[in-house]
């Protein structure tokens, strides 16, 4: 099944079969509406409890409104959505820490984590925050991977991560537009300690 | 160009987005990995290997703070130290140290390159650099080598080894090669018990003495497979039954050996299999009366199944001995 065919927000209501399935209905911060399967939901220990505390019939899930998730917009939503309805009914891994983890990326979850790093990051962002443990855990792996057989400096860019000298910078600035006085004051005993003080005081 | 701006045009380029005239909203916010809660940078960096983990630790001083706090799980290392050259393997393609002397210093080589040094031995900064990772408490080991081939060293090395050695190392497996067993008396302490499941010895020389203080260290205790090659173990064979699977040479099997063996592991839950090699000639007769049923199907003239049920229980001994080259080996099965 392709990323793009996953049944995550167009149901065909004639292929459910005739077991009665219930699907929720959730709705983004940007107000798109998803429709997701109950086993599906499962992944995700968050939405899990919510719907069980939420207790609703396949009426109310018609009649009432959509739950609201409103820090997750619809594109990362889908991509969530998508990821759950194609792992539904599989284990939910437990990690204690005391073995390493092993985690392999399946071909599915490949093409559905082929996106730019910002919507990456948004993914692993909502996984966390739904708590879907497998889906947190194969898109920090993609993360990883990015890692591998990197120098340093190619990780800086990589990962965007300042350098010593741009960490204590941005630090100064941060410290500076809290108290204009301070650079002043850093500039003041610079000067002493030119003229020979020791001591500020 | 930017590795952002890379990132941001070639996925537009992938999803056969191609005009290149699109406005990028530069105000956009960026995502960046230490944005990201502590709890997820956590499970990013548990993927990578030790390697990647000190070039990350290398990219700034937070980063190395965080990343040095997270626990670690290494597939193998391998430490050899003979004479003119010693060398440290992490189990992985292209990654060791080579130490070697050259008169009166010593090199170093690495996958990067490598160093000329003065004023240690080529052998102590061996020991040291092993130290450095072996001792950190975030470091968690599955299988480790240690080879020592200098027998007239063997008290500095072990010296340095143990000097300022502050924390257990969480070793899971643990083989050792050495001239003789003196030096187990040292090497064993420096590992976590419970945590050491394996301990496999290859020793040319074996002291009687030194094996009765090793029986009764921790780490011997909780540990679960023993091996021992190249020499004959002494000592009771009572000191192996906790072990789910032992191998050894002993001296000579009795028939009083075979009923103790018999009755004490059929009582051990743990126990799953055992092989001894006998170095003097035993009583063929008389032992094999005590190992059970002979299975004749699956017997030859020098090679004999047997079996021996477990009284009040589903599990039976099959028992596999080889007469001709004085070999038994014993395995718990269920029926």
């Amino acid at each position: 099944m392709s990323v793009e065919n996953a049944p995550v927000v167009d149901v065909d209501e004639a292929a459910i079969p005739v077991e009665k399935k219930m699907y929720y209905r959730f709705e983004s911060n940007d107000k798109k509406e998803f429709r997701v399967s109950e086993l599906a939901i499962q992944q995700s220990e968050t939405l899990n409890r919510l719907v069980e505390a939420m207790g609703y019939t396949s009426e109310d899930v018609e009649n009432k409104p959509a739950i609201a998730i409103e820090n997750i917009d619809g594109k990362t939503l889908k991509l969530v959505f998508q990821w759950c309805e194609h792992h539904k009914g599989e284990a939910i891994p437990v990690d204690d820490g005391s073995v390493p983890k092993i985690v392999e990326i399946p071909e599915f979850d490949a093409k559905l984590m082929d996106i730019d790093n910002g919507l990456l990051f948004k993914l692993i962002w909502a996984a966390d925050y739904l708590n879907i443990v497998q889906l947190l855990n194969v898109s920090c792996k993609k993360v990883a991977n990015m890692a591998q057989g990197k120098t340093p400096a190619q990780l800086r860019r990589v990962y965007l991560l300042p350098s010593d000298e741009e960490d204590e910078a941005a630090k100064r600035a941060a410290q500076e537009a809290q108290d204009p006085r301070a650079r002043e004051v850093e500039e003041e005993f610079e000067e002493r300690k030119r003229q020979g003080g020791n001591s500020f005081f | 160009m930017e590795y952002r701006e890379f990132d941001f045009w070639f996925y537009r380029f992938l999803n056969g987005e191609f005009d290149l005239n699109f406005e990028r909203d530069k105000d956009k916010k960026i995502y960046e990995l230490m944005d990201m809660p502590l709890d997820i940078m956590k499970n990013v960096v548990e993927y990578l290997d030790i390697f990647d983990r000190m070039s990350l630790a290398s990219t700034n001083r937070s980063f190395k703070t965080f990343v040095e706090d997270q626990k670690l799980f290494h597939p193998k290392m391998f430490l050899h130290v003979s004479e003119e050259v010693a060398f440290i393997e992490f189990g992985m393609e292209c990654r060791f140290i080579l130490y070697k002397r050259h008169g009166n210093c010593f090199t170093t080589k690495m996958q990067q390159g490598g160093k000329s040094l003065r004023g240690v031995p080529y052998w102590k900064q061996a020991i040291r650099d092993f130290k450095k990772v072996l001792n950190d408490p975030k470091f968690h080991l599955k299988t480790l080598e240690i080879e020592f081939y200098m027998p007239g060293l063997m008290p500095s090395i072990l010296d340095e080894l143990v000097d300022s050695f502050i924390h257990k190392a969480r070793v899971s497996s643990l083989f050792f090669r050495a001239p003789s067993t003196d030096s187990l008396l040292k090497i064993l302490p420096l590992f976590q018990p419970g945590y050491l499941t394996t301990i496999e010895l290859s020793m040319h020389e074996i002291n009687g003495s030194v094996m009765e203080k090793v029986i009764e260290m921790e780490q011997w205790k909780h540990a679960k497979y023993f091996t021992m090659t190249n020499t004959v173990f002494r000592g009771s064979l009572h000191h192996l039954y906790h072990f789910k699977q032992f191998d050894i040479c002993y001296q000579q099997l009795t028939v009083e050996d075979v009923r103790q063996m018999k009755k004490i592991l059929s009582k051990s839950s743990d126990f799953e299999k055992c092989s001894l090699r006998f170095m003097n000639s035993v009583d063929v007769g008389s032992i094999e009366k005590e190992l059970g049923s002979c299975i004749e199907g699956a017997s030859k003239r020098y090679q004999k199944i047997y079996h021996s049920p477990i009284l009040n229980t589903t599990e039976y001994f099959e028992i596999e001995w080889k007469s001709w080259t004085r070999e038994i080996t014993m395995k718990k099965r269920k029926l």
